[in-house]
């Protein structure tokens, strides 16, 4: 990596003169002069000791002799570009030369070991950034701070007198300079009697500017090391088939079947899944897998399906008492005081997570110690579970973080890596264990499917007075905690229904929890994924109905709050809204609060006479409140436009026989460059109290945001996804 | 279901129902993928017993089980226009199964279509050929199912037929007019094997169930060699049965003996892979019979004539060096280097033996595109040679391509590589869509004992 | 035994012919750039040039490619200088970056066919997927590498 360190530095050059962010404008060196030289990451990120290094300045820091500076990172890099935004904060205090700058993934075991020094590790809920912000920025100044005062004193000079840039701390009266390495190994021992003052984000100098991703070069080469890449000297590979039932166990298995096979197979059974460990190729695993005629135990499960469980949410909408998660007015007197009312029913099916990289792990026991490198979110929880889940000591196990390709709230349950360790210590040898795409689909805490009820009442002027919503879907909180809050609400139930920012006078917001044999779990924007489509789809059948322009019907509903209308208006007027558009085209709009940042989307679609749709355009507006990389906030927001359309388009997992029936891309289908639409993102930072997430707030609005530009251009209401399940023809040529 | 239309065809004959359209429902057992690999069948060994063999031969257990059901305990949907109805349990339970049969009222049951209690069973069961059966294989037959397989207590699903639709009685004169009784005789003139082969094929084998075309009333035209329009090839349940003749282009002309012998014990050749129905011959008995009998229906089967002349195919670069330039100036051949390409190779000579060519493939050739656009839509499930799957499946590409990309993908492929066979329209692709199951990622094999 | 040559390197693979290339390269090999996304050609996330052709190396059996020449990520070029890979840079545009071997690959070898490709060729030939929706920028990188190379 070092060795071509020059040639990167000039790809880096040629980087920074042409990236162009959101909106298409270009960035050019005079624009980020700072930038020329950037930052660094490995191809393979990851300590390979115990997360030590003895020139270190703190747990943070490590500062090389020849200037190089190592930053740790703590949380994950799954694509969403933390790993850049996050040093760069604490570079902004720090001021270190960023070009020689490294990044390294932090350690969890070390984490562990020292009360959580790198506090959470965890990367979801969008939370990443906005999390570190103080504690990397605290980290920064007060290595700065020491840095300072230990040349101060060599110098024996008031610190007051000097300042320090680019990694070089300079005594302004003189003029004297000292290489921040030169100094510290005397600033590591210097305790300070208090933490300084760190910089609000109006004074940054170096953070907040678009910074193009540091991992990027080796993405385009093959050499970025994810988990899937580790390889240990002497490694199996092993392949695995969880109960097709998901909650099933395995009865029997026989394995005779597998002998003399290629790779001299090994058989290992697990409580609800068998697996196979093979020498050389995981095909060989997989073929041997695909051998074995497993028997299970799928219980009463192995009867039900997706049309049942619809018919059962749909029955619990009146059959079950709801918990209110968000109150205001009178609602029951509202909706009966005689003015117009409204009342529809949307649904949404299970989806899996699919992130591109399936599911693995690769570990190795090396006496009482465990390594383990997977692509996690959460090394610090994942270690802490596979401890419990294995009584392996928590603080023997070394979880190394890798890049990860993807993890969209799938990757921080451990699972796989819990049946790696256990087939090692069957088979004795370390174990690769890469899951196939099929069972990665179909043995995905899912996102829940859910049924949603709105009532409402307009007023005189069309606008509504009464909003009421109750859903009945599959608790995320339940099963990802282990049990509901006191107040028994599901908070992620109604998450994008309560957050919505509409005044509307009596407002009922209910929740009601079922769950089904399918575990569900956190997956990109929980609850807002779903509800935003729900309510902003109702929320313009009823403008429709009242003859009320949607975006005009917002506007009122948002009167005196400037940062919904900003996000609402820009997207709007980006969009050319209101401009005519041929016959069989259309626009709509959607907006939605997703992890504190504001979102509104315009899709502009047009659907053949023959229900053929294609989605043209979508214009964004996303406001973050605060921006640390722009550039990385711009493709997380064109990002979740996609992703969020693959599920409005074609997301369905259904379930039969208690299975999920989806397996691989063939039948759960993806967006390609072919439905892309283009997207245009505008990136708002409103400020204010509380930071905003980057990751998710993106992706809620679309799929309402589509079916409200269907409507416009078919009069077909969408009160069901995906779809591609849904006629939109309309015969008129 | 395969076999459907003759009892759909037996009904239409009565009267009993108006349209031939067949189809079947999409039934559970059939759909549900339960994993990538692996049933929550078993798995087999090599035929035990003598008996065992012939049921092999029969292939028995295709129909009469499901999949992670039990062996022989019956249960298959197949949809008809006027209701479904279900395979019986053929087990040697007493109350559920045939345990208190005879030998005769087995014997009479499968050669005749004619229930212990004497109701007549639907011709999905194919007795038309099982009447060929000798008495020497009977009694093994018998016996394997009176003392090697287990019993089952499962009771038989009631046909979902309307009663007022469900009279049987007319299957008996269905059955006088269509089903030759008597076993299979010897032709002298032909030799021991190409005999053997004959009633492995015409008996046993009945493959004329799925590959010799139907009547006025949906009989199979011909149940041997005497007539040419025995294994003519058929169309069945949206699968177009290929010809089994000697036809150069759209029969086994291009096949050799060999070939045969291959893709009946291994379900593939470098002329092709078995797909549809012949999944289930090929996971549950060909490849279970030795290697006499396998080359003796080989042998039977290159000795039928052609019933066309058709010149040999042959292959024409053309195809080749325009996909290779990335340009094929035809939208289906756009949709093949996209989609198809990868796997069936810009040459279309696939990758032999594990993914078949498209160039010169007799079915691709075929005049009925069915199984084409069967495939394409809901892709193949894997095949299982003794246990053992397919490294490679065909995907499917129902929720990824219209009507139209169909169509256009195939008539590039129809006409490639000098294949002469027909343009596919978008309607025939819309009428198959719905009708036709999306096949699983899993597949089906079942335990004999 | 098959010989393979890799990135300019030969190499005797010892394993069964129906082995897809994919799993050749990345566990006997070494090149894990190439990588694993379905299985069934479906998502390009393992695409590599055969003799110059770009494949879907999981579903390309190694039994047919005895002598063959093949490029991964590793080979395309040294030290990234393809006006693909530039292109990536210039556009930012890997997230997670599991599918991006797999779009270089496939556009490497589609600008050969399409130097000034349309966005119509682009949707009809470029067919890899990518979970983390990087399409936006793909497509600009992809225009961007058509003009390097004219440049
Ligand atoms: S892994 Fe080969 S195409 Fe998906
Ligand atoms: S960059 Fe993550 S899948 Fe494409």
């Amino acid at each position: 990596m070092d060795g071509n360190q020059t040639s990167l530095l000039s790809r880096r050059r040629f980087l920074v003169t042409g990236v162009t962010v959101a909106g298409g404008f270009a960035i050019g060196i005079s624009a980020l002069p700072h930038l020329v030289e950037a930052a660094t990451v490995s191809a393979q990120p990851w300590e390979t000791g115990d997360g030590y290094n003895p020139k270190e300045f703190n747990a943070w820091i490590v500062i090389n002799p020849d200037d190089s500076i190592l930053i740790r990172y703590q949380k994950a890099e799954m694509g969403q570009g933390s790993m850049t935004a996050v040093p760069m904060m604490l570079n902004e205090e720090l001021q270190a030369d960023w070009s020689k700058v490294k990044i390294e993934f932090a350690s969890a075991n070390r984490n562990l070991r020292e009360k959580k020094i790198y506090g959470e590790m965890y990367s979801n809920g969008s939370r990443s950034v906005k999390e570190s912000q103080k504690l990397v920025q605290q980290v920064g100044a007060s290595a700065r701070v020491r840095l300072i005062a230990a040349a101060a004193a060599k110098w024996n000079v008031p610190a007051s007198d000097c300042t320090s840039a680019n990694s070089i701390i300079t005594h302004n009266p003189s003029g004297r300079t000292m290489r921040y390495s030169e100094v510290a190994a005397d600033a590591a021992k210097i305790k300070l009697d208090k933490e300084p003052d760190i910089k609000t984000p109006d004074q940054w100098t170096f953070a907040g500017k678009p910074m193009p991703r540091i991992d990027v070069v080796h993405k385009i080469d093959g050499s970025a090391k994810f988990g899937m890449d580790a390889q240990v000297p002497g490694m199996v590979f092993a392949a695995i088939q969880q109960c097709p039932v998901p909650g099933g166990k395995l009865t029997s298995v026989d394995e005779s079947v597998v002998a003399g096979m290629p790779g001299n197979p090994k058989v290992v059974k697990l409580d609800n899944a068998v697996a196979v460990a093979a020498e050389g190729t995981w095909w060989r695993a997989r073929q041997a897998l695909a051998k074995l005629q497993p028997v299970w135990d799928v219980g009463a499960a192995g009867s039900t399906d997706s049309a049942q469980f619809f018919r059962e949410y749909h029955a619990a909408l009146d059959s079950e008492k709801p918990v209110i998660g968000r109150k205001q007015g009178d609602i029951d007197k509202a909706l009966g005081a005689g003015g117009k009312t409204f009342e529809a029913v949307y649904e949404t099916p299970y989806l899996s997570h699919t992130p591109m990289e399936p599911m693995n792990a690769t570990v190795q026991f090396q006496g009482d110690r465990l390594d383990i490198w997977v692509s996690t979110q959460d090394a610090l929880d994942e270690t802490e579970t596979t401890a419990k889940a294995t009584g392996i000591a928590a603080e023997n196990i070394y979880l190394h973080n890798t890049y990860a390709g993807g993890g969209f709230g799938r990757r921080d349950v451990a699972d796989e890596v819990i049946q790696a360790v256990k087939i090692s210590q069957a088979v004795q040898k370390p174990v690769k264990l890469i899951w196939s795409r099929e069972e990665d689909t179909r043995h995905d805490k899912m996102r829940p499917m859910a049924v949603v009820r709105f009532r409402a009442a307009t007023g005189s002027d069309g606008i509504p007075t009464a909003l009421q919503a109750r859903t009945v879907t599959g608790s995320v909180v339940k099963n990802a905690l282990g049990k509901l809050p006191p107040n028994g609400l599901d908070f992620v139930s109604i998450q994008g229904l309560a957050t919505n920012g509409y005044n509307i006078p009596n407002m009922s917001i209910e929740s009601i929890v079922k769950d089904t044999h399918l575990p569900v779990w956190w997956w990109r924007s929980p609850g807002q994924n779903q509800n935003v489509f729900a309510i902003e789809s109702f929320i313009d059948e009823i403008a429709v109905a009242n003859g009320i322009d949607p975006l005009e019907m917002r506007r009122k509903l948002l009167e005196g709050k400037p940062d919904w209308l900003a996000v609402l208006n820009t997207a709007a007027e980006k969009a050319d809204w209101g401009k005519p558009l041929p016959k069989g085209s259309g626009r709509g709009i959607a907006i939605c609060n997703d992890t504190d940042s504001l979102c509104a989307q315009v899709a502009e679609v047009t659907v053949s006479p023959q229900g053929a749709l294609k989605v043209n355009r979508v214009t964004v507006a996303l406001d973050t409140r605060y921006q640390v990389n722009p550039l990385t906030i711009a493709e997380q927001a064109e990002g979740s436009v996609i992703f969020g359309l693959t599920a409005a388009l074609y997301g369905k997992i259904e379930i039969k026989n208690g299975v999920p029936v989806q397996g691989n891309f063939d039948t759960y289908r993806m967006v390609r460059l072919a439905q892309a639409p283009k997207t245009d993102v505008y990136l708002l930072k409103s400020g204010g109290k509380v930071w905003g997430g980057a990751g998710e707030p993106a992706l809620p609005p679309i799929s309402g945001a589509v079916a409200n530009a269907i409507y416009a251009a078919t009069g077909k209401r969408i009160r069901s996804l995906p779809l591609m399940d849904q006629d939109l023809s309309t015969g008129s040529a | 279901m395969k076999r459907m239309k003759l009892l759909a065809a037996a009904l239409i004959v009565l009267g009993a129902a108006s349209q031939a359209q067949a189809q079947t429902s999409p039934s559970l057992e059939q759909s549900a993928p339960p994993a990538e690999t692996g049933s929550t069948a078993q798995q087999t060994a090599t035929p035990a017993s003598k008996g065992e063999y012939v049921a092999r031969a029969g292939d028995c257990i295709a129909c009469h089980s499901v999949t992670g059901g039990k062996a022989f305990a019956g249960g298959l949907k197949m949809g008809t226009p006027i209701g479904a109805i279900y395979s019986t349990n053929i087990t040697p339970d007493k109350e559920t199964g045939i345990g208190d049969y005879s030998f005769e009222d087995f014997a009479r049951a499968v050669r005749q279509g004619v229930a212990k209690d004497g109701h007549h069973l639907y011709p999905a069961m194919p007795y038309p050929s099982y009447a060929k059966i000798t008495d020497a294989d009977m009694h093994d037959l018998y016996d394997f199912f009176m003392k090697e397989v287990p019993a089952v207590h499962q009771a038989n699903r009631p046909s979902e037929i309307p009663g007022y639709l469900s009279f049987r009685w007319p299957l008996a004169i269905w059955n006088t007019l269509f089903t030759s009784s008597g076993a299979y005789q010897n032709n002298s003139a032909h030799d021991a094997a190409w005999n053997r082969g004959a009633y492995l094929v015409e008996g046993l084998g009945h493959c004329g169930a799925c590959h010799t075309p139907r009547g006025w009333a949906f009989q199979e035209k011909a149940l041997d060699d005497g007539s040419s329009s025995y294994l003519q090839g058929s169309e069945l349940d949206a699968w177009s049965a290929p010809e089994l003749r000697g036809d150069q282009l759209t029969g086994l002309g291009s096949w050799s003996q060999a070939d045969l012998a291959t893709f009946l014990k291994s379900g593939h050749n470098d002329k092709g892979v078995a797909f549809g129905s012949m999944l289930d011959v090929v996971n549950n008995s060909t490849p279970y019979l030795n290697d006499d009998d396998v080359n003796a229906i080989a042998g039977y089967l290159k000795s039928l004539p052609a019933t066309t002349q058709q010149a040999a195919y042959t292959y024409n670069e053309a195809t080749t060096t325009a996909l290779q330039s990335g340009k094929p100036g035809h939208t289906g051949g756009d949709i093949y280097l996209g989609y198809c390409s990868s796997c069936h190779g810009l040459d279309g000579k696939g990758q032999t033996p594990f993914i078949p060519p498209l160039a010169g493939n007799p079915v691709v050739l075929d005049s009925d595109p069915a199984s084409l656009i069967n495939l394409v839509l809901n892709g193949a499930e894997p095949i299982v040679i003794k246990g053992t799957p397919d490294a490679y499946r065909m995907p499917q590409y129902r929720v990824q391509l219209t009507d139209q990309q169909v169509a256009d993908a195939l008539s590039f492929v129809r006409s490639g590589w000098g294949n002469g066979a027909g343009a596919v329209a978008a309607d025939d692709v819309k009428k198959l869509r719905p009708v036709t199951d999306p096949s699983s990622d899993r597949y089906i094999i079942l335990k004999m004992r | 035994m098959i010989t393979l040559t890799v990135n300019g390197t030969q190499h005797q693979i010892d394993l069964e012919p129906d082995t897809p290339l994919l799993w050749a390269l990345r566990d006997v090999v070494g090149l894990t750039g190439t990588k694993f996304g379905c299985g069934i050609a479906q998502c390009g996330a393992c695409t590599v040039h055969i003799n110059g052709e770009a494949l879907r190396s999981c579903s390309v059996a190694i039994g047919h490619l005895d002598g063959a020449k093949i490029t991964t990520i590793e080979g395309l070029s040294s030290d990234s200088q393809h006006p693909v890979q530039q292109a990536w840079l210039a556009e930012d545009v890997p997230q997670c970056g599991w599918c991006q071997s797999g779009q270089i690959m496939a556009t490497a070898a589609f600008l050969k066919q399409y130097p000034q490709p349309t966005d119509a060729d682009i949707d009809a030939n470029i067919t890899n997927i990518c979970r983390c929706g990087t399409y936006e920028r793909l497509r600009r990188a992809i225009h961007r590498a058509a003009d390097l190379m004219k440049a």
